[in-house]
């Protein structure tokens, strides 16, 4: 893995950096058309790493035991792996209505997990579908999954060894909102070698 | 009245576009959850449009298209999908979709795809 990671130089790093803030600004156009209000969406960097060795940046808050909510999408095709939307589970409450409005219904935490995973669903959707037409080259991807746990195990339990993340720590800007959350795609080892060949 | 079956398993988006068919007092709509629920629907009754989602349990958008070509089904299909891909939108049209929107769908291309189904069946 070492080695495939020093495959990277520079500007490969820079050029990942660069795909994956496409996805974000796609990602930030459909959220602001879904709660109708403006959203920023800033990157505040992005980063590629070992899973074994992971940034500090990362785990900054891994004692923190606050709960995060995570969507999950995984993705085949050129490359695989798994992309995650990562945000603190106590923007929930203003989130949710923003998006559904405040019509009473039968069972709240089902609209909750419904109304986020569409959203993690869409914004995820737009970040590969964003990566996948700049490479002219498409994936198929797995019905997403809503997780709630501390950040430390979401990380952990949506990633292995074998793989390698690539981060990108991004503000969520929305006026009634100050919220701040991750986008992280995870790829599959043997991929990234795929990656880096259509990034040369 | 013209029946516009809604095939997609978030329930955001199905009332994104009941909404949106409030304003046509001649549409009846109906749901489901997936694409296996949708067919069952078509089998049990009569539907003149579908809108259809890509990503879902059970059986996907695109496997539904196929079965619909299979069944040599005429009935007009406008995709709404998260999926942004273009290799994605071409093989829905070749399969048979008429209009492939994303999610979440504007009006005035719900709009659009509608009035273009309606000229389909008439």
């Amino acid at each position: 893995m070492t080695q495939l990671l020093d495959k990277l130089t520079e500007k490969q790093v820079a050029e990942l950096s660069y795909i994956l803030n496409i996805g974000v600004q796609q990602a930030a156009e459909v959220l602001n058309e879904m709660v109708q209000t403006q959203i920023r969406l800033d990157v505040v960097h992005s980063d590629v790493s070992r899973l074994d060795i992971q940034q500090p940046s990362i785990y900054q808050n891994s004692s923190d035991e606050r709960l995060f909510s995570a969507v999950a999408l995984g993705f085949k095709g050129p490359f695989s792996g798994n992309t995650a939307l990562i945000f603190p589970t106590q923007s929930v409450p203003t989130l949710v209505p923003l998006l559904f409005g405040e019509e009473p219904v039968a069972d709240i935490e089902e609209v909750k997990v419904g109304i986020l995973t569409e959203l993690g669903n869409i914004v995820l959707n737009g970040i590969m579908g964003a990566i996948g037409n700049k490479l002219k080259k498409h994936f198929e991807y797995a019905v997403p999954i809503y997780t709630e746990e501390r950040l430390a195990s979401l990380m952990s339990a949506s990633s292995s060894n074998e793989q390698v993340q690539l981060v990108s720590h991004v503000n969520f800007n929305i006026e009634k909102l100050q919220m701040e959350g991750k986008i992280i795609l995870y790829f599959d080892v043997g991929t990234l070698d795929d990656l880096i060949n259509m990034l040369q | 009245m013209i029946k516009v079956l809604i095939v997609d398993d978030s329930f955001l988006q199905r009332k994104i576009i009941r909404n949106f068919f409030k304003q046509h007092p001649d549409v009846d709509v109906i749901e489901a959850v997936h694409g296996q629920d949708g067919l069952d629907k078509l089998s049990q009754e009569k539907v003149d449009i579908m809108v259809l989602d890509l990503l879902m349990p059970v059986m996907s958008g695109e496997e539904t298209l196929k079965e619909l070509k299979n069944r040599e089904s005429k009935i007009p299909v406008i995709i709404c999908s998260a999926d942004i891909q273009d290799i994605t939108k071409k093989n829905c049209l070749e399969l048979g979709a008429l209009r492939f929107i994303n999610k979440p769908p504007k009006e005035n291309e719900l709009s659009e795809a509608f009035e273009a189904a309606i000229r389909c069946i008439q």
